[in-house]
């Protein structure tokens, strides 16, 4: 993903530096640009008091987490085909980081995003900025080789990891991919992380939980527009026999529902946890609106599971 | 070049030197909407102007200007223009308020409490949000109401002393709200110790009697109403009921944030 920031920052700096009178011939927006980028050495990102939360395994996660499709540029646009390239444009590696910063002071402690060399580059940069964000990674399993993406997200540094959910609903079509699924399980609950199942089809945890798969979470689509969760009544239903924490995305539907409607319906179905995609002026929002339908209360489908 | 555009040029450059001092500056008002004073190396004068604190008789308190959270990240700070229809023979002038003074301590009572409202199902948003303590005004950020006149209502959980209530309408289109009918009574019913605070119906088409106050622009410094009383000693009250009839050109009624402040 291309730096622009950075790079515009560093001309500048050495353009000024070689001639003081040029910052006259500066616009007001450079030199503004050129001020922030003097003198301020990283300080560890403070975290600001967290939002509620619950625990999978040991792993203590907030209700709310930082989803990862914006960053990846994936913005389910739709027929807007300019809306993945702008997102990528906008999401440059400062400002990743920089929403990154903004859920931790926000009260975010988790974020779900895929395994890549993006991915892992700004993630390094956030904690090695002092960031504190526990990063449960989102694999494209294959059902051939099914460890190669488990023991990536192991050897950086993940907290947990779950199987996206088209790549889950192949496989639990058949009994190989069963198996697989079941083998990334143990893998991944052998080295301490916390193992998911994802599934936008009701299929994925309903033969999960028929055929013995045992993860720690599911991740499962809950929204009331269809949007990649056809059922959700039926997944609400289902949900309610299942004792695992859950783990909603799709709550928004890529931006098309109220959040505070969102919100309560997937807490209200019963999501013990609820990934979403947030730019960094909406994460405040979100969080407030969180806090508050949590400090109001929720009547719920079935029991907190986590 | 000539002189009518080396003006038209000078006046350009003018225009935009102040529109970026403005811009890097901040805004030219301070958080609650007032006009900031010049800082001068004048002193004080020996009478004290409508801005200086007085102590509340009562308590002996140095009364303050109360503070309802309208920072630069708390609302959606663009003032959309005035509308062009119609506008009612009780419209206040454009403009923002002077200081409203308050005893210390004030607390936004009606944050997160429960909300009800005229309809079984608004049309647009939930009725939670308008106290979820919001106050920006994008497309997700109220709650509609069918049309004709509606109403929200706040439980404060107990009778309070309430000072202000301040009202949020949606605010990004240029509005002038109908019919903004403020009550406060001690049951849910508005049947038990009720009272109108504030009543802008100026030709009674609501049937809930003649207000005199003025009508208002929605802007995103919110509308305060004033609850402190004769005695500056705050009304009390448990339920809080803020009616709307829709906006000037068939805006529907929609509402962002009420808060009430108070004790």
């Amino acid at each position: 993903m291309a730096d622009k920031t950075s790079n515009r920052r560093g001309f500048l700096k050495r353009s000024v530096a070689a001639s003081a009178g040029a910052a006259a011939a500066l616009s007001l927006e450079e030199k503004i640009l050129l001020a922030r980028t003097s003198a301020r050495p990283r300080t560890p990102t403070p975290r600001g008091a967290t939002m509620p939360t619950g625990k999978i395994g040991k792993v203590q996660i907030t209700r709310l987490i930082c989803g990862g499709n914006l960053i990846s540029g994936y913005a389910h646009s739709r027929n807007l085909i300019y809306v993945s390239d702008l997102m990528k444009h906008y999401f440059t590696d400062d400002k990743i980081v920089e929403t990154f910063e903004i859920c931790e002071t926000s009260g975010i402690n988790t974020v779900i995003t895929t395994i890549n060399p993006d991915t892992l580059r700004v993630l390094k940069r956030h904690w090695k900025n002092g960031g504190k964000l526990q990063w449960i990674a989102q694999m494209h399993t294959k059902t051939a080789e099914p460890l190669v993406e488990p023991k990536l997200a192991v050897e950086n540094g993940a907290v947990g990891a779950v199987i996206q959910g088209a790549y889950a609903e192949r496989m639990v079509r058949s009994a190989k991919g069963l198996d697989a699924i079941k083998t990334i399980v143990t893998f991944l609950k052998r080295k301490k992380l916390i193992a998911g199942v994802g599934g936008h089809e009701l299929n994925s945890p309903v033969t999960c939980e028929a055929q013995g798969v045992d993860p720690d979470f599911y991740f499962k689509t809950i929204n009331t527009e269809n949007f990649h969760c056809a059922t959700p009544d039926k997944t609400v239903a289902f949900m309610k026999t299942v004792t695992k924490p859950w783990i909603a995305y799709k709550v928004l539907a890529a931006g098309a529902v109220n959040p505070t409607k969102g919100f309560k319906y997937a807490l209200g179905g019963g999501a013990d946890f609820m990934c979403v995609g947030m730019f960094d002026f909406q994460v405040k929002h979100d969080v407030q609106i969180v806090k508050g339908i949590l400090a109001r209360g929720v009547k719920r489908a079935r029991p907190w599971r986590a | 070049m000539s002189k009518g555009a080396l003006y038209t040029t000078g006046a350009a450059i003018a225009a935009g030197l102040v529109c970026a001092c403005t811009v890097f500056s901040g805004c030219s008002k301070d958080s609650g909407g007032h006009e900031q004073r010049r800082q001068t190396s004048r002193p004080r004068t020996r009478h004290p102007g409508p801005h200086t604190r007085r102590a509340d008789p009562a308590t002996r308190l140095a009364l303050v200007d109360l503070d309802i959270g309208v920072g630069p990240d708390a609302v959606t700070r663009a003032t959309p223009g005035n509308p062009r229809g119609i506008k009612p023979p009780h419209l206040r002038k454009a403009g923002q308020r002077p200081p409203f003074m308050v005893p210390p301590g004030l607390t936004n009572l009606a944050l997160l409490k429960p909300v009800t409202c005229s309809d079984d199902e608004p049309v647009a948003g939930d009725v939670d949000q308008v106290t979820d303590g919001l106050k920006k005004s994008g497309p997700f950020d109220y709650v509609e109401l069918g049309p004709g006149l509606g109403w929200v209502q706040i439980d404060l959980g107990q009778v309070r002393t309430i000072h202000a209530v301040v009202i949020w309408h949606f605010y990004k289109n240029a509005t002038i709200y109908n019919d903004v009918i403020v009550r406060v009574a001690d049951d849910a019913e508005m049947s038990r110790n009720a009272r109108t605070l504030f009543n802008n119906d100026h030709d009674n088409s609501a049937r809930l009697g003649t207000g005199r106050n003025t009508a208002f622009y929605t802007r995103w410094w919110g509308e305060i109403v004033d609850a402190r009383g004769k005695d500056a000693r705050g009304t009390r009250g448990r339920y809080v009921r803020v009616y709307t009839a829709g906006g000037m050109e068939d805006e529907p009624v929609r509402f962002v944030e009420i808060a009430v402040y108070g004790t």
